[in-house]
C-alpha cells in the first residue's frame, strides 16, 4: 500500500478521536438523585449488554470511518500486489512523456517562465526521486515525431531548443510509452530478476484541449476527423492500464481561458487529395469586452510566410469563420500556419497561430487496353485508346483536366500482364478498348478480382465484334462473353458453386449498322443525366452535345436484368439499345460502352469539349472505390464560396514559384466559380515540390470589403488536426468527463491521475466511509426501534 | 377582588410561605373555579318541604307541619351526616425529587402536602372529620380524625416538620393505623407508589376491608414520566437504591417501558378494587385531586342513603 499523500495519512491517527471522546463524555456527566430508581435499574438490567455491544460497534465503526477518511485523502493505492506479497524490495521505472508541442511554449503573463520550463523543472524533480530511489528513468519527447529523448538522464530535454510550432502526436508519444514499459519488463524477465518493479508513466502537458481533439468544430464532419485522435489516445492510456502501469498526468496549463482575440479553430473537410475542392474553414473569435479592428490574417506553409488577408473588424464576443474552397494541387505533405495579428495591446501571441499538416494523395493511374491499334493519330484514323489518351491525359490550352496518369499497352501486353495478379494492383481503371473476343483468354480471373476490389473496368465495344456477317458476329459475341466469364464467388456474387459470371453486364445480340452513313445515323434519344457521365451536362444547354453525334455503329447489347445493372444512356433506334451500361461487382464497377471510340463508328467523340467532360467524369467514378474516401483527384476544379468572380488567379507553389493559369472561368450556380486544373499529367515532378500551395484571386474593382488591389488567398488542409495555438486546456472534471474509461485527470500542481485502475483505493475507501455513516445511521436507527419495542 | 383561582397552579402555591394559607387560598381559588357551591347543603340544613309519598322514611316527617295542617310532609336536607376522611401522605425520600419548572422546584413532597392540606381545608369546611397519617416504613407522624376548630393548623403543622426521608412500606403503615381508623370513610393515598404493586394492593385491600372507600393520589413528576435526560447522567439512587451511571438517551426506552409497565399494574389493581386511580403529575393544577375527592364524597353519600 502506498499513500500519494503520506502526511495525510498520519491523519488516520485521528481513529483515536471517537475513542476518547467517548472516554471524556463518560468523565463529563450530571448528577441526579433519583426517586424512581428500581425501574431505571430494572431497565438497565435489561439493556446493559445490548447497548454496550451497539456502543461498541458504533465506536468502532466510527474510528474506522475517520480512519478510512483519512486513508482516502491520502489517496491509498496499491501497487505491486506481487512484490508486496513476495516481500521483495521495489523499485520504479518511470516513463516521462514530455509534451512538446507549440502551445507548451506559452507564457502567462508577466510570468517569467513558459509552461515548458515548468514542465523541464517537474521532470527534474521526478526522475530526481526516482533515480534517487534507485529506479529508472526513460524520457519521452512528444512533439509531432515522439521519441525516446533519453535513459536514466535528462540531457538530451534539456538541451532541447523547447517547443517547435508542431503539435503533439499524444496518443503516439504514449503507444511509445507502452514499448518502453514493455523492453523493460523483457529485460527483467530475461535476467530472472526477483525485483518487482513498479511501471510509472507521467504526461507533464498543459493538457491543451486539441491533444484530447474532441470538438474541434461545430460541424460533425470535423468532429468524425477529430475522433480518432481522442480515440487513439484512449486507445493508447488503456493499453497502459492493461499493461498494469500508473499513469499520471500533469497538468501545467493555465486554468483559464483569457479573453483576447483568437483563432479558434482551422478545420479542412474530409477530402484531401489533390484535386479535389477542400474547405478551410478559420473561426477567428474576440473574447474581449471591446470591439477590435483590423485583424489580418496571414497564412505560413511551410514556415514561409504567403499572404497575408485583408484586415477585418470583430465585435465584442464575435466569431467570424471564413471558409475557402481549394483544390490540392500537388500531393505530399505540407504544413500549413494561420497567424492573427491585432493591433490590441496586450494580446496573447501563442493562440494567434493555428497550424495544419495537410496530405494530398497521387493522381490515379489509369490502363488503356488497345486492342486495335491503327499506328495514326488524326481524328478519323486514330484508335480508341490513343482517344481515350489523349482525353484523360489532357493537356490543353484551356487549362486541361489531368487527373489522371494514363499507361497504354497493347493487347498482347496486357494478356502477359494479366497472367500476374499483382500486376493490375497498381491501376485504379482500366480500359479495354476494342479488344478482341478471345474465349481461352487466360488470368480473366485475375481482372475480376481487380474489379471486385473497388478497380474500375471500361470497355469499349466495336471494330473488333464486327466481322461482316451475322453469324460471324454472333461468334465473336459468343467469344466475347466467354472470355469475360469469371467465378460468380470471385465478383461475391450469389450464385452456386462453379458458377460463372461474365463481367460484360448484358449478352450481346449483334451489331446496329445505319444502312447508309451518309444519310442515316443513330443518335443516343434517352440520357439519365444523373449519371456521373452525363452530370456535366445536365443543363438544357449543353444536353445537345450528348444527343446530337451520329452514331453509325453500335453492339447490341442487352443488359441483364439485376438491381445492380444500370443503363445510362440508349440510343434512339427503334428497339432503344443500350449506349452506356454500367454493372457494379464487389466494391467496383464495370461500364460498358456499345459503341467504340473510333470515329468510324460514331462523332461522339468528336466534340473535346463534350467527350473530355463525359470521360473525365466517367472515369472519376470508375477510380473512385479504389481511393480513400478523404483523398482527392487531379484535376478535379477547386470551388470556393465567394460572391464574385474572379478578376485575376494566380498559382503559388511550395517554393514560391508562381504557375500561371489562364483558363476559362464559367459561373457555376450559387456563385461559386470552377477553376481548371492545377496539376496535369507530367507535372508530377512539380507536384512532388513538398509544402502547401495557394491560389490568390483578385476580385473585381468595387467589390465590397476589398480596397483597391486586395486580394483573396486559398490554401489547402489535411485531415488529422494537430493544431496548436488553441489556449483552451483541460481541467481535471472535464477530461474525466471526455475519458470516463480513462480516470485520467489534469488539475494544475495536485494533478494525479489513475492507470491502474484497480489499484487505485482512494475512491473505494471514500465510498467504504460513505457506506460506514450510512451503515451507522441505519444501526442507530435499527436500535431505537428496537429500543422502542 | 383577588382571582384565587391562580392558586390552583403549584407555581405559584409554592411562593406562598405557610402551609395553611396555602390551604385555605386552594380551596377558594378551587371554589372559585367552580360553577356551583359545593356547600349548599352543608351540615344539617333544611332544603325544601315536599309531600308524602308511600315508602318515604317515615323519620323524615315534619311533625309539625302535620299538626298545623293535618297532612304529612317530608323535610329535606342536602347533607345530613358528615364524613371521616383519612389522609395517607408519603413521606419518603423517593418523594423529595422535583424538577424545575420555569425556574421553580417543586418536589413530589410538597405537591403531597398542598393536595393533602387543601383536602383538609375542603373537608373541615364541610364539617366532614379528617385525619392525618405521614408513613414511611411505617407511620411517622399521626392527626387523629376530627373536625374540630385547630384541626387544619394541626395538620399542616405536622406536614410542615417532617421532611421526607428513609424508605417506604406502605402496607405496614396500613396496618398500624388499622386500629385507629375504625370509623368508616375516606381513605385518601398520596404517594409517588414507588413499591411493589401486590404490596400497594394489600394495603388498599385492609382499608377496603374496613369499609374505606379509597382514593390513590399518584404524584410523580415530569421527569420521572417522560425522563427527557440528554447527557451522561449519574442517577443517585433514593431511598437507599444505588448509585448508577448511564448514557440517558440508551436506557430511555426501557426505563420508559418499566415504568409504564408499573402504573399500568397499579391501574389494573385499583380498578379490579373499585378504588380511584388519579394521576397527578407535579407541573400540573391542584383541582383535579380536589375534584376527584369531591366526586368520591358524593358517591359515598348516595350509596348512604
Amino acid at each position: 500500500m502506498h499513500f500519494l499523500h503520506p502526511l495525510l495519512a498520519a491523519g488516520a491517527l485521528l481513529f483515536l478521536g471517537p475513542l476518547i471522546i467517548h472516554l471524556l463524555n463518560r468523565q463529563r456527566f450530571q448528577k441526579v438523585p433519583w426517586g424512581a430508581m428500581r425501574f431505571l435499574l430494572a431497565a438497565h438490567k435489561r439493556t446493559r449488554r445490548r447497548v454496550r455491544l451497539q456502543n461498541l460497534l458504533l465506536l468502532l465503526l466510527r474510528c474506522l470511518a475517520v480512519a478510512l477518511l483519512a486513508f482516502g485523502l491520502a489517496r491509498l493505492f496499491v501497487r505491486d500486489v506481487g512484490g508486496a506479497l513476495g516481500g521483495g524490495v521495489t523499485s520504479e521505472h518511470l516513463v516521462l512523456v514530455v509534451d512538446a508541442s507549440y502551445s507548451m511554449a506559452h507564457r502567462e503573463s508577466g510570468a517569467e517562465r513558459s509552461i515548458w520550463d515548468n514542465a523541464l523543472e517537474a521532470a527534474e524533480k521526478a526522475a530526481a526521486e526516482v533515480i534517487g530511489a534507485g529506479g529508472e528513468v526513460t524520457a519521452i519527447l512528444a512533439d509531432e515525431n515522439p521519441r525516446v529523448a533519453g535513459r536514466n538522464n535528462l540531457r538530451a530535454l534539456q538541451r532541447y531548443r523547447g517547443p517547435g510550432s508542431g503539435g503533439c502526436d499524444l496518443a503516439g508519444a504514449l503507444r511509445l510509452a507502452a514499448q518502453e514499459v514493455e523492453s523493460v519488463r523483457e529485460v527483467e524477465k530475461r535476467s530472472g530478476s526477483a525485483l518487482v518493479r513498479r511501471q510509472r508513466v507521467l504526461l507533464l502537458s498543459d493538457l491543451q484541449h486539441a491533444n484530447f481533439a474532441e470538438s474541434i468544430a461545430e460541424d460533425p464532419a470535423a468532429m468524425r476527423a477529430a475522433a480518432p485522435t481522442r480515440a487513439a489516445v484512449a486507445s493508447a492510456v488503456r493499453e497502459l492500464i492493461d499493461a498494469r502501469v500508473r499513469v499520471e498526468a500533469l497538468g501545467l496549463g493555465p486554468k483559464e481561458v483569457a479573453s483576447n482575440v483568437l483563432i479558434a479553430e482551422l478545420a479542412v473537410d474530409q477530402a484531401v487529395a489533390v484535386g479535389e475542392p477542400l474547405a478551410v474553414a478559420v473561426r477567428v473569435e474576440n473574447r474581449g469586452p471591446d470591439p477590435v479592428s483590423n485583424v489580418e490574417l496571414s497564412l505560413w506553409i511551410d514556415g514561409l510566410r504567403q499572404v497575408a488577408e485583408p484586415g477585418f473588424e470583430l465585435a465584442p464576443e464575435e466569431v467570424a469563420t471564413r471558409t475557402v474552397w481549394f483544390n490540392l494541387p500537388s500531393p505530399g505533405q505540407h504544413a500549413l500556419e494561420v497567424k492573427l495579428s491585432c493591433a490590441r495591446a496586450g494580446d496573447i501571441e501563442i493562440d494567434n497561430t493555428r497550424g495544419l499538416v495537410v496530405e494530398a494523395l497521387d493522381a490515379p493511374l489509369v490502363l488503356l487496353v488497345n486492342g486495335k491499334p491503327s499506328g495514326r493519330s488524326s481524328d478519323y484514323e486514330r484508335d480508341a485508346a490513343e482517344l481515350l489518351r489523349q482525353y484523360l491525359g489532357f493537356e490543353l490550352e484551356d487549362g486541361g483536366l489531368g487527373r489522371f496518369r494514363v499507361e497504354v499497352v497493347s493487347w498482347e501486353n496486357f494478356r502477359e500482364r494479366l497472367r500476374n495478379a499483382n500486376e493490375l494492383a497498381r491501376y485504379r481503371a482500366i480500359a479495354l478498348c476494342d479488344v478482341p473476343p478471345d474465349a481461352r483468354l487466360a488470368g480473366v480471373e485475375n481482372l475480376g478480382a481487380f474489379v471486385a476490389r473497388g478497380g474500375g473496368l471500361a470497355i469499349f465495344l466495336g471494330e473488333r465484334l464486327a466481322l461482316g456477317t451475322p453469324a460471324a458476329d454472333a461468334r465473336a459475341a459468343a467469344d466475347y462473353e466467354a472470355m469475360l466469364r469469371v467465378p460468380a464467388s470471385l465478383l461475391g456474387a450469389q450464385a452456386e458453386e462453379g458458377a460463372q459470371l461474365s463481367l460484360l453486364p448484358g449478352k450481346l445480340r449483334g451489331i446496329a449498322r445505319a444502312a447508309d452513313p451518309s444519310f442515316d445515323y443513330f443518335r443516343i434519344g434517352e440520357v439519365d443525366f444523373e449519371y456521373c457521365a452525363f452530370r456535366g451536362m445536365s443543363a438544357p444547354s449543353a444536353q445537345p452535345l450528348v444527343k446530337g453525334p451520329a452514331v453509325f455503329a453500335f453492339a447490341k447489347l442487352e443488359p441483364d436484368a439485376d438491381p445492380l445493372v444500370h443503363v445510362g444512356a440508349r440510343y434512339d433506334d427503334f428497339e432503344k439499345w443500350p449506349f452506356l451500361v454500367e454493372r457494379r461487382f464487389g466494391s467496383g464497377r464495370v461500364v460498358c460502352i456499345t459503341t467504340t471510340a473510333s470515329l468510324v463508328w460514331t462523332e461522339l467523340w468528336r466534340q473535346d469539349r463534350t467527350a473530355i467532360l463525359m470521360l473525365h467524369d466517367l472515369f472519376d467514378e470508375l477510380v473512385r472505390p479504389l481511393l480513400p474516401s478523404s483523398a482527392l483527384r487531379v484535376g478535379k476544379p477547386i470551388q470556393w464560396s465567394t460572391a464574385y468572380e474572379p478578376r485575376e488567379l494566380e498559382l503559388i507553389d511550395p517554393v514560391q514559384r508562381s504557375v500561371e493559369l489562364a483558363s476559362e472561368r464559367v459561373p457555376a450556380s450559387g456563385g461559386r466559380y470552377p477553376i481548371p486544373a492545377l496539376i496535369e499529367e507530367g507535372e508530377e515532378a512539380r507536384a512532388e515540390v513538398p509544402g502547401i500551395w495557394r491560389l490568390v484571386a483578385q476580385p473585381p474593382a468595387g467589390t465590397p470589403g476589398f480596397g483597391p488591389g486586395a486580394s483573396e488567398s486559398f490554401y489547402f488542409a489535411k485531415n488529422v488536426d494537430c493544431s496548436e495555438g488553441r489556449l483552451e486546456y483541460e481541467t481535471g472534471s472535464r477530461l474525466e468527463q471526455r475519458f470516463p474509461e480513462l480516470a485520467l485527470r489534469g488539475d494544475g500542481e495536485a494533478t494525479q491521475s489513475s492507470a491502474e485502475a484497480t489499484a487505485e483505493a482512494t475512491r473505494f475507501l471514500l465510498w467504504i466511509v460513505l457506506i460506514f455513516l450510512l451503515a451507522e445511521t441505519v444501526l442507530n436507527m435499527a436500535f431505537s426501534r428496537s429500543r422502542t419495542r | 377582588m383577588a382571582d384565587f383561582r391562580r392558586f390552583l397552579d403549584p407555581r405559584v402555591l409554592n411562593r406562598l410561605a405557610r402551609l395553611e394559607l396555602k390551604a385555605r387560598y386552594l380551596v377558594e381559588g378551587f371554589i372559585a373555579g367552580m360553577h356551583r357551591s359545593p356547600y349548599r347543603g352543608v351540615s344539617v340544613d333544611f332544603a325544601q318541604h315536599r309531600e308524602y309519598v308511600p315508602g318515604d322514611d317515615v323519620r323524615f316527617v315534619d311533625w309539625k307541619v302535620f299538626a298545623k295542617s293535618d297532612r304529612f310532609y317530608i323535610k329535606e336536607f342536602e347533607e345530613e351526616t358528615n364524613l371521616n376522611c383519612h389522609l395517607f401522605v408519603d413521606a419518603s425520600e423517593s418523594m423529595a425529587y422535583g424538577s424545575k419548572q420555569d425556574g421553580e422546584t417543586i418536589t413530589k413532597w410538597s405537591y403531597a402536602t398542598w393536595v393533602a392540606a387543601g383536602l383538609a381545608h375542603l373537608l373541615l369546611r364541610q364539617r366532614d372529620s379528617v385525619g392525618l397519617a405521614l408513613y414511611r416504613e411505617g407511620v411517622e407522624r399521626m392527626v387523629p380524625s376530627s373536625n374540630g376548630r385547630g384541626q387544619l393548623q394541626t395538620i399542616c403543622e405536622v406536614l410542615e416538620a417532617v421532611p421526607p426521608g428513609g424508605k417506604t412500606a406502605i402496607a405496614s403503615a396500613v396496618e398500624q393505623m388499622a386500629d385507629r381508623t375504625t370509623r368508616r370513610g375516606i381513605a385518601v393515598l398520596i404517594s409517588d407508589f414507588f413499591e411493589d404493586v401486590p404490596r400497594i394492593l394489600r394495603a388498599i385491600e385492609q382499608l377496603r376491608y374496613r369499609g374505606h372507600e379509597v382514593i390513590l393520589f399518584h404524584v410523580l413528576d415530569r421527569d420521572e414520566v417522560e425522563f427527557p435526560f440528554e447527557r451522561m447522567t449519574r442517577f443517585e439512587g433514593l431511598e437507599e437504591l444505588p448509585k448508577l451511571l448511564v448514557d440517558p438517551k440508551a436506557i430511555r426506552e426501557a426505563y420508559l417501558a418499566e415504568f409504564g409497565q408499573h402504573r399500568e399494574e397499579l391501574r389494573k389493581a385499583c380498578a379490579s378494587n373499585q378504588v380511584d386511580l388519579v394521576h397527578a403529575q407535579t407541573d400540573t393544577t391542584l383541582d383535579k385531586c380536589l375534584v376527584a375527592y369531591l366526586g368520591k364524597r358524593a358517591s359515598r353519600l348516595r350509596a348512604k342513603r
